[in-house]
């Protein structure tokens, strides 16, 4: 079924419509959740929240591309459960060996603990990932979009380990430098 | 600002960008790799050059067994002399290897064969597909599925059960029939003029009333020969109008519904379908914002049946209704495990059960009336 059929049916609250949405787009959900939770018992009811948020915004949303539309709120719903789970000290996996390379990206200020709006935030970080070369923009997002480890990313891209790691270093100082110029460290 | 920030308002970039995660990952082209480009680019040239030479020539010299791959390029008998012997290759290899001797002079070079190979890029478009094969995963989400079989509602108590057909095979070849459940392969029936659609999930085995007599259906495939015959049966205190039971010749029960199914009032539709009855309900889900939406516990049978104004007429105007209110209901009876009710802030009920997106108004006062409760 096309995605506009799968829209319509969730239009219409028609139920087949979470059906459908499963078999074009269940593998690819559990694939974006099993990536950051490293559980497929957490990943399988991340799916099945992320077809409850989407039964719940259709309507009133109508999403052009469905695919990234589930995407996202897959991905979000499973930071927020991988986020807790770090703060229950049961195992962050990824999230947190992600943090800790995001830390060189925080610019120093006078006041460190800043509160930042997060749609602000969320607006420069996308016109820097938007200058960013394709190349680098696929490791950034694959990195600390999707939370993908080094060693399968570098699989999946044909890299070396050692390529990634400096390609995403680079990154980082990029970001920060991103990041300080728009006055967040400020 | 934190780290964390960072890697949370990640999340709220435009949902598009991180769709180039799908693309084949861009190689990057070294200047190794560019001198190799260039030299796959003169070998083309050759070889259009060779094709024209060859089109335009008036006088051919005989062709011998041993001569074949230099005639397909237009050299000289004299130049033959000056390939390498190829008493061991075949003639097919010879054939495939012209492109090793051709330049754009006319002269006479070997290239190494992995030059023709750079040519043809085979290497970056392997690697391209082995980029996007492991990103997207396909083998272990799929055996995650198979595994997990038809237990959505076991794991979320919302998500209805359903019976799982792998993404691979959905996307790329036509399902077949004998895998599918008896209403998924007949799921259409004609009866007296009104077409049935089947509910799938619904099990009416044991629950039917009287018999309406038999009707053939026929199969999702299209093919005319694959007709089965059934029989169909009132179901309990729901108008024949509505839904049937249709039962199989193994003995299985299915509701079908018609899906065109409009009575003129709500109250007829709740009459025909007895929801007082067979309506359960759950949840209710407030849209604050249009995009955040607040859950509620199930709200008292009162204020839950004060929606359903009786004499509220179906909105013929074809406009559409964004709802701001949704509650979860069940009408296990026809199949429906998590359909729902919805609540325009405009005072309209949407009631998708049977006819697909009917809306009725109610008034807003309904609606303002039900929120209240439901919020306590």
């Amino acid at each position: 079924m096309t995605d506009q059929g799968i829209i319509q049916l969730y239009w219409n609250r028609d139920e087949r419509a979470i059906q459908e949405t499963d078999t074009v787009y269940g593998a690819y959900c559990r694939t974006i959740s099993g990536t950051i939770l490293c559980s497929d018992e957490d990943a399988e009811e991340c799916v099945n929240d992320t077809y409850l948020h989407t039964w719940n915004a259709i309507p009133p949303q109508r999403p052009d591309k469905l695919r990234a539309f589930l995407g996202r709120i897959c991905r979000n719903l499973s930071v927020d459960r991988v986020r807790k789970k770090a703060a229950k000290k049961r195992g962050g996996g990824e999230w947190n060996v992600a943090l800790e390379e995001m830390e060189m990206c925080v610019p120093g200020g006078e006041e460190p603990e800043q509160v930042v709006e997060n749609d602000v935030l969320a607006k420069s970080l996308e016109a820097f990932v938007r200058a960013l070369p394709e190349r680098e923009r696929i490791l950034f997002l694959r990195r600390y979009y999707y939370l993908q480890p080094v060693s399968d990313l570098a699989a999946a891209c044909g890299l070396r380990e050692n390529t990634v790691n400096v390609t995403l270093h680079r990154i980082r100082a990029k970001l920060k430098l991103h990041l300080e110029r728009e006055g967040f460290g400020l | 600002m934190k780290a964390e920030d960072i890697l949370i308002a990640l999340g709220d970039i435009d949902e598009s960008l991180p769709q180039i995660c799908d693309e084949p990952f861009p190689k990057r082209i070294t200047p190794i790799r560019m001198k190799w480009i260039s030299a796959a680019a003169a070998c083309a040239a050759a070889i259009l050059l060779s094709t024209v030479a060859l089109t335009h020539r008036s006088v051919r010299p005989p062709v011998t067994e041993d001569t074949t791959s230099a005639e397909y390029i237009g050299i000289t008998a004299a130049e033959q002399t000056t390939l390498p012997a190829a008493d061991q290759e075949t003639k097919s290899e010879r054939e495939r290897d012209t492109a090793m001797y051709a330049i754009p002079s006319g002269a006479v070079t070997r290239l190494p064969r992995e030059t023709v190979q750079t040519a043809q890029q085979s290497d970056t478009w392997t690697n391209a597909a082995t980029s996007a094969a492991q990103w997207n995963q396909p083998s272990r989400a799929i055996t995650t599925t198979q595994a997990r079989g038809s237990s959505l509602e076991e794991s979320s108590g919302y998500v209805k059960a359903t019976q799982r057909v792998p993404s691979q095979q959905t996307t790329t070849t036509a399902p077949s029939l004998s895998g599918a459940l008896l209403p998924g392969q007949y799921p259409d029936l004609m009866y007296q003029g009104r077409q049935y659609t089947s509910r799938g999930s619904s099990d009416l085995q044991g629950k039917t009333g009287r018999s309406l007599g038999t009707a053939v259906l026929y199969g999702s495939d299209g093919d005319p020969d694959s007709g089965t015959q059934a029989e169909l049966f009132i179901i309990p205190d729901i108008s024949a109008d509505a839904a049937v039971a249709v039962q199989f010749s193994d003995g299985s029960c299915f509701a079908y519904v018609n899906t065109q199914y409009a009575p003129d009032t709500l109250g007829e539709l709740m009459d025909g379908l007895n929801l007082r009855a067979n309506l359960t309900y759950g949840n209710v889900i407030v849209r604050e914002d249009g995009y955040e939406a607040t859950t509620f516990p199930a709200p008292e049978q009162s204020a839950f049946w004060s929606l359903f104004d009786r004499a509220a007429k179906p909105d013929a105007s074809g406009n559409r209704h964004t709802e701001t209110v949704t509650i979860q209901v069940q009408l296990p009876l026809l199949g429906y495990s998590s359909a729902s009710v919805g609540l325009t802030a405009d005072g309209y009920l949407i009631l998708p059960i049977v006819q697909p997106g009917n809306a009725y108004y109610i008034g807003e006062e309904r609606v303002q009336a039900f929120l209240q409760s439901v919020r306590g």
